[in-house]
């Protein structure tokens, strides 16, 4: 085991405790609440740690896609019978309202898919796979605003959580045959003769090396070998939906990638890729930069490259270490991290107890802060840490807190946070520093709800 | 000696002063805090013929625009050749000379040039170019291709060098994540998405009073924890330029004029618009554009987006010029590289290299300056750049902020006559850099 992942042992002079769990619990699911870090202290840590990998059976198909599986049904069947009768699109003006019903009825399911989303990150007995899952939209992005298939959006979500901390050179062979990847980064239109190198270099670039491991010959070959990856067709939504290997739009002539030769497949640009030195550590440093610290101290990261690397890239085992060891308990690892919108705003629902959740309107403020699920700004995700807190967030994160402490996002409940003395230690799992509980204290106007709303807009409230 | 207000003490101050302006002329925040600022003092007293008070608009068009179809070079076989799907035909072309034309999607900036309000800088780029979206965008925000310096952006070097106790909203981003380029040591950006909403509002039934117990939670503790003090100081920052912005809001809610498309890209440059004519204390203002990265498909996309630009732009120039503002405006736009001379097989274009600027406003000298880029002789493709994107950098600082661009820029790079000389400049259009006034 590397020194810098050697398991935290608890002593009396540094127990296991709740400011430990409580952190452990933050940076692996989304607001804990006091008797959840309570529970998490009595199993000790490495109970604790074990419980949070222990990941339900996959969610089944949340009922949001009627609207689009009929409205595809209607077009399809319009687009066949024109096919059997060898009529022209062009003159058939009314495909373009049925084309139009399917375009709405994706803009409504993503709007129904960021929701149900949210509500599972907020209800799931596993907050660590929503959390990975996450994670993994933020590595491996798709923007719906270029796949415009919410169907795609939500079996690319399914698999983030299927391999969530699996393994991952198999996420990424799922990541490369993903029609929502496939259209999003244009691999389904790269083809012999004609490579599009937008996927090809992404995957080395954001998705495993980091840039500085590969030049601009390895994009270009790499793209011949990912060609003839590609959609199974494009005759009907279902066909779009399907990976297909085609090999007569594949090149399968000699590559050299990498300084290896062979007439390479994309299989075999990835067994080269997952090769190279380089890959173990960019795997390590996205993990640490989301679940450590935006800028992880490079000997954890260093520790945590050597275990992704000698357990072949199963990522249960990293993360285990990383939960269970004394450095992620450092005073460098504590409160360094700031919280995602998706941390805030359903670390909030759960904190006040909102039944009932307006979530629609809450995924509006978290596009105001910054993070608007199934649509990562750029391919390289979002950037997080402190790029998450400007005036214009600050400001916002206070106005989705105080619509949610007075009942207008839903109905909350505000008894458990107790009187203003503990409402401090309850949403911060700390006691806030006697400067500023002082302050708390004379501050004019004090009501339970300027108090939960204070405490809410605090630095100490958006660090995890 | 010095003898500003400390950071830490306009911050606290700040507030008091700002509060107590209500009645005060334009640039309040400024006249509070101009007592002891260098910045002032060289861009009015000691800048001759500059405009009182010169403000830039970065445009970003994020994802590489593609050049070649912005700027078609209609007299080149070698276009049509490398681009038999996606050349924009010779007759749709927007003649700006004998050898090149806008796209027709980009109407509103060919009478803008007919106006004599738009410049376009050719071929513009940097040594090495790089091919990675962000590593360009990066290259383009820092203005350090080599990325030896410090990680912070040309902008916010600005705001650093010249501006040491300016307010807290130099520069002013329309988003919700502050772009690098305006990211220096010293903060003093905001960004935000509406200044309509943008501020502190106390829980429903809570009163005034709870900004004011707030404020006094976020005064600095040393509570020994990096993240958490950084964070109470952004947020105290934040305090402050809502009060700034706040005492705005009643001429931003009074201004509906103007004739903006209703995409999220012209309404930004209508609160950009708002923001200077209400005399936000503002030098830098930055909007995005993107989606440029077409990669597959890339006519119909890029035109709709060029329509968007041209439309935006139109618009927000007519709309400053209409309110008196057109001699202190300059617009500027920028993506982080063109895209490859031939078309690929998806009807769209992979990353390139150099691309063309434009410059847009009453302050720039019209017509197209630097030469095209040369089609046929290629590295890897791409075009080879003639103008070094710092070059247009230096130009903006020097003759449009009016300081040195030699330390914000880490070398000194000539500049581009893009820009009207101002009377009582020097022969050059330079600033006369000996006189400018420092305040010791």
């Amino acid at each position: 085991m590397p020194i810098a992942l050697e398991p935290f042992a608890p002593s009396s002079s540094d127990p296991w405790n709740a400011a430990k769990a409580g952190h452990l619990l933050r940076r692996a699911g989304f607001g804990p609440l006091p008797e959840e870090v309570t529970r998490a202290v009595a199993a000790g840590p490495d109970r604790a740690v074990a419980a949070l990998f222990a990941f339900p059976q996959e969610p089944a198909v949340p009922p949001i896609f009627d609207d689009v599986t009929a409205a595809e049904r209607r077009l399809d069947a319009q687009l066949e019978f024109m096919r059997a009768t060898r009529q022209r699109p062009k003159d058939h003006p009314e495909l373009r309202d049925l084309y139009q019903a399917v375009a709405e009825a994706h803009g409504r399911a993503i709007i129904g898919l960021t929701s149900w989303w949210l509500d599972r990150m907020a209800t799931t007995p596993a907050p660590l796979q929503e959390k990975l899952a996450l994670f993994w939209h933020g590595h491996f992005t798709s923007a719906f605003g270029d796949v415009h298939d919410a169907i795609a959006m939500f079996n690319q979500n399914q698999l983030f959580r299927r391999n969530a901390a699996g393994n991952f050179a198999r996420l990424l062979d799922g990541v490369a045959r993903d029609p929502a990847m496939l259209r999003y980064l244009n691999n389904d239109d790269n083809r012999r003769g004609h490579p599009n190198e937008n996927w090809a270099r992404e995957l080395m670039e954001l998705f495993t090396l980091g840039i500085g491991h590969y030049g601009e010959d390895d994009v270009r070959e790499s793209a011949r070998a990912w060609t003839g990856w590609t959609l199974r067709d494009y005759q009907s939504f279902e066909g779009r939906r399907t990976f297909a290997f085609r090999p007569m739009l594949h090149d399968a002539g000699q590559k050299t990638f990498l300084g290896q030769t062979g007439a390479w497949d994309g299989t075999d640009v990835m067994r080269i890729i997952l090769a190279a030195p380089a890959a173990p550590r960019w795997v390590a440093g996205k993990l640490a930069k989301f679940f450590v610290a935006p800028q992880p101290p490079a000997d954890i990261v260093d520790a945590m490259a050597v275990v992704v690397r000698d357990s072949n890239y199963e990522l249960a085992p990293v993360l285990r270490m990383l939960f269970r060891s004394r450095a992620f308990y450092r005073a460098d690892v504590l409160h360094a991290q700031v919280k995602s919108p998706a941390e805030f705003v359903v670390g909030a629902v759960r904190h006040l107890g909102v039944q009932d959740p307006d979530w629609i309107r809450l995924s509006g403020a978290m596009t105001l802060m910054g993070q608007r699920l199934f649509f990562p700004p750029t391919v390289a995700g979002w950037d997080g840490g402190t790029a998450w807190m400007n005036a214009g967030t600050v400001f916002t994160r206070s106005d989705v807190a105080a619509a949610l402490i007075t009942g207008r996002l839903g109905t909350p409940n505000l008894a458990p946070l107790g009187s203003p003395a503990t409402i401090a230690p309850y949403l911060l799992g700390r006691p806030l520093s006697a400067a500023r509980q002082a302050v708390l204290a004379q501050a004019p106007g004090r009501g339970p709800a300027e108090t939960v709303h204070m405490v809410m807009l605090l630095p100490e409230y958006q660090v995890a | 000696m010095r003898t500003m207000m400390t950071r830490r003490e306009f911050v606290t101050k700040g507030l008091t002063i700002v509060a107590a302006g209500a009645t005060a002329p334009m640039f309040l925040t400024r006249t509070a805090i101009a007592i002891n600022n260098p910045w002032d003092l060289s861009l009015t007293a000691q800048a001759p013929g500059r405009p009182d008070w010169p403000t830039l608009v970065v445009v970003q068009m994020g994802g590489g625009n593609d050049g070649l179809n912005s700027i078609v070079p209609v007299a080149h076989d070698e276009y049509y050749r490398a681009r038999p799907h996606l050349a924009v035909p010779q007759d749709k072309v927007l003649r700006l000379n004998d050898e090149v034309g806008l796209n027709p999607a980009l109407q509103p900036l060919k009478a803008l040039f007919d106006d004599g309000r738009l410049a376009i800088v050719q071929g513009v780029g940097y040594p090495n170019p790089n091919r990675s979206h962000f590593r360009s965008m990066e290259i383009w925000h820092t203005a350090d291709p080599a990325g030896t310096g410090p990680k912070t952006g040309w902008l916010g070097r600005l705001f650093d060098s010249e501006c040491p106790d300016c307010g807290e909203i130099a520069g002013l981003t329309l988003s919700s994540e502050t772009p690098l380029a305006l990211q220096g040591g010293g903060g003093r950006v905001v960004a935000l998405d509406n200044p309509a909403r943008f501020g502190f509002h106390p829980v429903a039934g809570g009163g005034p009073q709870e900004l004011e117990a707030f404020r006094q939670l976020l005064q600095p503790v040393a509570s020994g924890e990096p993240m958490v003090d950084f964070l109470a100081h952004t947020e105290m920052n934040a305090l402050v330029a809502a009060s700034d912005i706040g005492r705005l809001a009643s001429k931003l809610a009074g201004d509906s004029g103007g004739h903006y498309a209703k995409d999220p890209f012209s309404q930004k440059l209508r609160i950009v618009a708002e923001l200077i004519a209400a005399g936000a204390p503002t030098r830098v203002y930055y909007v995005s554009l993107g989606g440029f990265d077409t990669h597959a498909a890339q006519a119909g996309r890029q035109d709709r987006l060029l329509e968007i630009l041209g439309g935006g732009l139109g618009a927000f120039v007519a709309d400053i010029k209409r309110k008196g503002l057109e001699e202190r405006v300059l617009t500027m736009t920028f993506s982080e590289f063109g895209r490859r001379v031939a078309e690929n097989a998806s009807a769209g274009t992979d990353h390139g290299t150099a691309a063309p600027m434009f410059l847009v406003g009453g302050p720039v000298r019209p017509g197209v300056h630097g030469a095209h880029p040369n089609l046929t002789d290629l590295d890897m493709g791409d075009l080879r750049f003639g103008t070094d994107f710092r070059s247009v950098y230096a130009t903006v600082l020097e003759h449009w902020m009016g300081v040195r661009s030699d330390p914000i820029l880490g070398g000194q790079f000539a500049t581009v006559d893009f820009l009207k000389p101002h009377p009582g400049a020097g022969p050059s259009g330079r600033v006369p850099q000996g006189t400018r006034a420092r305040r010791t």
